[in-house]
């Protein structure tokens, strides 16, 4: 088995690789994984502006406006980092599918894309962020990490009654942009994307696991943050450790 | 007495002939400005600043849009660094509440944005509306104006034909309404997609970074920009205001450079 990481711009790919490797899991670094795969910017730039997500959204690619593919050709150009917009988890993980070359693009290699961007499936016509999408690639979202996970229900009630300043401080304790806590969180959805992929196991029922699927801000610094497995999971991780070449 | 002694023909004579002038030279623009909220003023100064002939179309009687009032009229404004240096640049006053989070005064801060464009060379036409766009050659190459008081009029006493004005370039800075885009959509030569719901920390980089020219000719500047690209809405934080202001004339002199060239 081969574990092959990448990421664009900010994503904290070395920091990750670091987390990995102390849990046992090798990976090997790859970069950005459009630079790496795809060809001309400019049709990537319309390939990714066509799976924005929109209110209320849809599951299909839209028609992107040229104002939206220029901005996808400055994101990948390193010139802005991809904020404020939203895209289709799913659409964009086929997206990126269709780059994988033959001769990695079997079961036993695992391709982990760290990204910036916000993504999130579309349900009824109403997007859910999301952290982590398992399958090829599966996706890591550093930005999913701070705004999926739901904040408490002691912030929004503040932040409804009060004020924003008033929410954060009775949410005190939660992920934040350039967390230095994130490159270990990260790491847990990586390895959820890798027993996805090995066991076909996709979370774990077990609020300690990091595998655990995380719905809330404190789930996620209990299960991912702590980087522990169940006993069950911890078992398969040491086979996992003995395929990784 | 303390004042000249003038008859009041000859005040009537002073406004007719110098708003006539203004019109007149302005008939043809370099920059069209819809809008004189604070993405409009921020880039019809740096325009100015630069010598190019912008003219500032608004709908009220008054300019400044939003500025002068925070949200939920309360007259401070906020914005966050970088956009702190803009209000550096115009010589407002103000205070750092948290960490990158500045608060002034709106009335200060408003009226000196606005004094600065106009003494930079912006003119303005306030109480004026944009009813429809010029098109020549598949771009943009102006607007359809009349005056603001028509359309709140029934249609059978106020059948005044709108004039049109020209320009290289056209900014649509009207806020949420993007009202020049508007124009594009009801002639099916442009989609929008509808601003998204409010997201402070997110929505700032979003408006800025998609500032710019939407179709040939027509350049979005703040919160028209939300509305273009479905990006979430700002609150009343202003930074992203100023600086796609700045966005936008960077984009305008582009073109300006491109159309000479």
């Amino acid at each position: 088995m081969k574990v092959l990481l990448y990421s664009d711009a900010g994503a904290e790919l070395e920091g990750v690789r670091e987390q990995l490797e102390g849990i046992g899991i090798r990976a090997e670094l790859r970069g950005d994984f459009l630079k790496r795969f795809a060809g001309e910017a400019g049709e990537c730039a319309r390939g990714l502006a066509g799976l924005r997500l929109g209110m209320p959204c849809s599951n299909s690619p839209r028609r992107p406006l040229p104002g939206e593919v220029e901005y996808e050709r400055r994101v990948l150009a390193g010139e802005c980092t991809p904020g404020g917009v939203v895209y289709h988890a799913l659409l964009l993980q086929s997206y990126l599918r269709g780059f994988i070359p033959a001769h990695e693009a079997g079961l036993d290699v695992v391709h982990v894309v760290l990204t910036e961007r916000l993504i999130a499936t579309c349900d009824a016509g109403v997007p859910h962020l999301r952290v982590v999408v398992l399958g090829i690639p599966g996706l890591v979202s550093a930005s999913g990490a701070v705004e999926a996970p739901a904040r408490s229900r002691e912030y929004h009630l503040a932040r409804a009654l009060m004020s924003e300043a008033a929410a954060e401080e009775v949410s005190a304790d939660r992920l934040r942009q350039g967390d230095e806590r994130l490159s270990r969180v990260l790491a847990s959805y990586a390895v959820q994307v890798v027993f996805y992929q090995i066991f076909g196991e996709a979370f774990c029922n077990s609020a300690e696991c990091m595998l655990y699927d995380s719905r809330w801000q404190h789930e996620v610094l209990r299960a991912q943050l702590s980087q522990k497995l169940c006993p069950k999971h911890e078992r398969m991780l040491g086979r996992l450790r003995d395929a990784v070449q | 007495m303390l004042f000249d002694r003038v008859e009041e023909k000859n005040v009537t004579r002073a406004i007719v002939e110098e708003f006539s002038r203004m019109l007149a030279e302005h008939a043809e623009s370099d920059v069209i400005i819809v809008g004189g909220g604070p993405a409009g003023l921020s880039a019809g100064r740096e325009l100015a600043q630069r010598g190019v002939k912008v003219l500032i179309v608004e709908r009220n009687n008054y300019l400044g849009g939003g500025f002068w009032i925070g949200g939920y009229l309360m007259n401070k404004v906020t914005v966050r660094a970088p956009a702190h240096r803009v209000l550096d640049e115009l010589g407002i006053p103000y205070t750092e509440h948290s960490p990158g989070l500045f608060v002034t005064d709106g009335p200060h801060a408003c009226s000196k944005l606005i004094a600065s464009a106009c003494d930079a060379g912006v003119r303005i036409l306030n109480m004026t509306k944009v009813e429809d766009v010029v098109i020549r050659g598949e771009r943009v190459a102006g607007v359809v104006i009349n005056w603001t008081p028509v359309s709140a009029l029934p249609r059978e006493i106020t059948c005044v034909d709108p004039i049109s004005l020209q320009a290289k370039v056209v900014i649509d800075a009207t806020g949420h309404d993007a009202e020049v885009v508007s124009a594009l959509v009801r002639r099916g030569l442009m989609e929008v997609r509808g601003y998204s719901a409010m997201w402070v920390e997110r929505s700032e980089d979003a408006v800025v970074e998609h500032t710019g020219e939407a179709y040939p000719g027509l350049i979005v500047a703040g919160m028209a920009v939300s509305t273009v690209y479905g990006l979430p809405r700002m609150g009343p934080t202003f930074g992203a205001m100023l600086l796609s202001g700045k966005r936008a004339a960077e984009a305008a002199l582009k073109l300006l450079e491109g159309a000479e060239g």
